[in-house]
């Protein structure tokens, strides 16, 4: 069963069509949505939650229709917005609490749920804490909680790495992983980062001006481009690598910030031939990996396909 | 990297919800609770109750005991003579520390929620735009009537209990509902228009100084027409008096203070009249922020 | 490690302490941060903003001094005039336009209506908002705020300018142009100062970093160079191969692998003995094609680099 179906779905926005015609199907596990700023993810999300009327079109959410059913649906939805949240003068266990109550469950169950959630998401005993003593790092994860106490089938985040240092982001992408896999949760994870995105999701939507541009399951998306490399030497031999290759006519940038260079070679040669070649100069190759396309490639390519600017220049 | 083996329960859904404003007034409440000043102003109301016990207890049980020294002492004083007046002063001095309460406990209400971001993630809940103003209308209603009708009802029934005769006793009973309406006709339009100016203003600060400007003007704008235009009617404008005057009326109080000649029915349209429209407005933006957020 | 040492260092640290109360922000940091582009990087609480203000001159160190282009920055209108600064909070007044608002600050700091204006233009076309600059604040988008401070930054054309997570809320292709736009700052002699966490993309604008952790300096320099320094950690080497048995097989006896694992097509190699890995590896990949599809140092990005250093001090080890 597909979990999200919309149809050719309009929406309006005072007088603006945020989105125009959308339709897609989103099946289970872990799905990223990407789009400029603007492109209609918050409208589409904030009709999936039932808060807006489509003109036009038809929008559903495991089977229930918005926005009749929408509290239906907010029932087994959970979100994780984009900025900060907190409840200054309340614990974070007395906040999701009163969270879980919305929900339906009696006052014990909440604070019961509560507890576990947020041993879930890593918040140890700060939760008796108010929360406007909290680090940027523990108010994500309070919002994490907060989407995740009622059990919901699907999950919305938005940018859920905002703001964490090094560590919480991967502590934060560990989550979601493990929400994905072992919890059987669909994730609809909006984010900018799309290094991020590649490392959570396997299938991307990409949204632009209010329709879907591209969408695909990653492994097609990202495809290994042939006979282009990345070769990176010792360190030292850096530039007498870079003047052996561009010797060979085979160097095709010159990458900044790891000192490695993007090589293509031409139709007979391959990886062999490159060690070949620093061999006989006397460089040793660290670093060899065939290049493949970027989501972010990938990305910025389909919004100049479908531009204004291309559409003009097709008609 | 941790790996969380630990991990929450599963959840069927609880039963269909109605009433879910109750769990936002209780979390407002609990939240005040907890809050020194709030404490400390309650704590106020409650010393001005304690008071009027003693006064009650005074005249009811020690003035009409004759082998009591201070019996007679008692019988003359005035102040603790109890009438309809008495009652009716005690809702009117505890109305200005009821609004007080009001405002600190209202005026950050929506405001703070808003500048927090909690709308994104209370709405999308299933909550919707009417339990929360509801729930948080109630919980300034609860805080608004103990203060006033609620302690004014302990006192009659104690009243009403300690005196020896029936026709007081038929006496609280008529002031009961005078304290009702009194405190009604006060805590109404506070409440909802201390929490229409916590929707409108976006920091806890200025929406109680707005709220506090808006009845100084509201007040002086009545005595400015009142005066140029010589006709002491006019005061009914202000907001405060017109409260005042439904209350006098109320408890058929033998000296008014408030000296309109318009009857009280008036003052209790025009105060009834500024409750809903501040309601309309309130509905409307709650339900703007439904969308918005 | 090559450092123009003719070129003075841009920010210069020497004994530098700041504590507020009991919080020691910054403990005892002395370094040097040559022109360029520089990545400053730490978990959160570890002094990076500190470190930055002090750089600014809104704190003064409580001991040690800091030099700035030389001079210090506290109080001092001829260094900070030569300094430019994106802050990761969002305030502005609302109400103005993106170009007033640039236009403004740089009258504010002193510059003629004329020249006022035409700093404010050619900053809002470097971050490329001109088509919305006539806008009010508002009404941006949090990539179009990030951009005006951005702007905001580049009007008086600094020598120096600090980015405190300068892409966030930017799109990729936001992103891509920030990049770009850091680059080139660089290019024309502009040295930049990045503080991120999103630790992919300072290694995209540059190689040079520092790293603060706990309000101490950890590390300084190139990345690759700080990787080499990191000698208690084996190198993890991965080789996608046709024959992964084999592979596993002919590394499994040698005495500086102490772990050889297997997965699929690759094979992972740990060891203490880097050098000899990779001679072997480069023979095997030209005597024997097909072995060898592709190599990757695991560990050798900024990344892992900033996971060693920061459990080292979390572990005392």
């Amino acid at each position: 069963m597909a979990f999200v179906s919309l149809n050719n779905l309009v929406v309006e926005y005072d007088d603006f069509r945020a989105l125009d015609g959308l339709t897609l199907e989103v099946e289970d596990g872990a799905i990223g949505l990407l789009g400029p700023n603007g492109a209609g993810k918050s409208t589409l999300l904030k009709t999936l939650l039932g808060f807006l009327r489509p003109r036009s079109g038809t929008a559903s959410v495991m089977g229930y229709r918005l926005p009749e059913q929408a509290l239906e649906v907010r029932r087994r939805m959970g979100y994780m917005p984009e900025r900060e949240v907190s409840s200054p003068r309340v614990s974070a266990v007395s906040f999701l609490a009163y969270c879980g109550r919305m929900f339906g469950m009696t006052r014990a169950d909440a604070l019961e749920r509560a507890h576990e959630v947020l041993n879930y998401v890593g918040l140890g005993e700060a939760r008796y804490r108010p929360m406007q003593e909290y680090s940027t790092g523990m108010l994500q994860r309070v919002k994490l909680a907060q989407a995740l106490i009622h059990d919901p089938k699907l999950l919305f985040l938005d940018e859920p790495t905002n703001g964490l240092d090094p560590d919480g982001r991967l502590e934060m992408l560990a989550l979601i992983r493990d929400i994905v896999d072992r919890r059987h949760v669909t994730v609809l994870l909006s984010s900018h980062l799309l290094p991020d995105v590649q490392q959570v999701c396997r299938y991307v939507i990409m949204l632009n001006r209010g329709r879907v541009i591209r969408h695909g399951p990653l492994e097609t998306l990202i495809r290994p481009l042939d006979h282009h490399y990345e070769v990176g030497a010792r360190p030292g031999e850096e530039s007498a690598l870079e003047t052996a290759l561009s010797r060979a006519g085979w160097l095709f940038h010159r990458q900044v910030g790891n000192g490695r260079f993007q090589v293509t070679l031409p139709e007979n040669a391959d990886c062999a031939d490159l060690f070949r070649l620093a061999r006989d100069a006397g460089i040793q190759i660290r670093h060899c990996v065939p290049l493949k396309t970027t989501l972010e490639s990938v990305f910025i390519d389909s919004l100049d396909e479908h531009s204004p600017e291309a559409a003009h220049a097709r008609v | 990297m941790p790996v969380y083996e630990q991990t929450y329960r599963s959840f069927e859904g609880g039963p269909a919800l109605r009433w879910r404003w109750r769990f936002v007034a209780a979390q407002e409440l609990r939240v005040l609770a907890v809050s020194r000043v709030f404490k400390f102003l309650v704590f106020l109301g409650g010393l001005h109750y304690l008071f009027r016990v003693m006064q009650i207890v005074a005249f009811d049980i020690v003035a009409q005991d004759p082998n009591n020294p201070l019996a007679p002492l008692l019988q003359r004083a005035d102040i603790f003579y109890i009438s309809g007046q008495t009652f009716y002063d005690f809702i009117s001095y505890q109305l200005t520390l009821m609004f007080v309460t009001l405002l600190y406990a209202g005026s950050g209400m929506i405001c703070n929620d808003v500048r927090n971001n909690l709308p994104e993630v209370y709405f999308s809940k299933p909550l919707r735009w009417y339990d929360y103003l509801t729930g948080k209308l109630l919980a300034l209603f609860v805080v608004g009537f103990f203060l006033t009708a609620g302690m004014a009802l302990l006192l009659l029934l104690q009243h009403a209990l300690m005196s020896p005769s029936w026709e007081v006793a038929i006496d609280c009973l008529r002031w009961s509902i005078g304290a009702l309406g009194y405190s009604a006709a006060a805590v109404l339009p506070s409440a909802l228009f201390i929490l229409l100016c916590s929707c409108l203003v976006n920091g806890q600060n200025y929406a109680a100084i707005t709220v506090i400007m808006t009845i100084i003007a509201n007040t002086a704008l009545a005595a400015m027409f009142a005066e140029t235009l010589r006709y002491q009617n006019w005061y009914v404008f202000s907001v405060p008096v017109a409260v005042g005057h439904v209350g006098e009326k109320l408890f058929q109080l033998a000296r008014p203070q408030i000296a309109l000649t318009i009857p009280w029915t008036y003052s209790l349209l025009y105060v009834a009249g500024f409750s809903l429209v501040c309601l309309v407005f309130l509905v409307i933006r709650v339900r703007k922020m439904e969308v918005a957020s | 490690m090559t450092v123009d040492v003719v070129r003075q260092p841009v920010i210069e640290a020497r004994d530098l302490s700041k504590w507020f109360g009991e919080v020691v922000a910054l403990n005892n940091v002395t370094l040097s941060i040559a022109p360029g582009v520089t990545g400053v990087l730490g978990p959160n609480g570890a002094g990076k903003s500190t470190f930055i203000k002090l750089a600014l001159g809104l704190y003064a160190p409580s001991r040690g001094e800091i030099r700035v282009l030389g001079e210090p920055p506290r109080n001092n209108r001829r260094v900070l005039a030569r300094i430019g600064w994106c802050p990761e909070v969002d305030h502005f007044y609302d109400h103005t336009t993106g170009f007033e608002f640039v236009y403004w600050l740089c009258r504010y700091w002193g510059m003629s209506p004329r020249s006022a204006r035409a700093a404010a233009l050619e900053a809002c076309e470097m971050v490329r908002i001109t088509d919305r600059m006539d806008d009010p604040i508002d009404e941006y988008s949090k990539g179009m705020r990030q951009r005006i401070k951005i702007a905001q930054a580049l009007a008086l054309s600094p020598e120096l300018i600090f980015l405190d997570e300068p892409m966030n809320g930017l799109d990729p292709r936001g992103r891509e142009e920030m990049y770009a736009l850091i680059r080139s700052l660089g290019d024309r002699g502009v040295s930049v100062i990045v503080s991120s966490h999103i630790l992919y993309e300072v290694e995209r604008i540059t190689d040079n970093v520092v790293l603060l952790v706990g309000g101490t300096l950890i590390a300084q320099g190139r990345v690759r160079d700080i990787r080499e320094l990191i000698d208690r950690y084996p190198h993890t080497i991965r080789v996608v191969s046709d024959q992964p048995a084999q592979l596993a097989k002919r590394f499994a006896g040698d005495p500086g692998v102490f772990a050889v694992e297997t997965r699929g097509d690759t094979v992972t190699i740990r060891t203490l003995t880097p050098d000899d890995c990779y001679e072997t590896l480069n023979i095997l990949a030209v005597k024997a094609p097909g072995w060898i599809r592709a190599i990757e140092c695991a560990d050798n990005n900024l990344q892992a680099v900033f996971d060693y250093l920061t459990k080292k001090t979390v572990s005392g080890v």
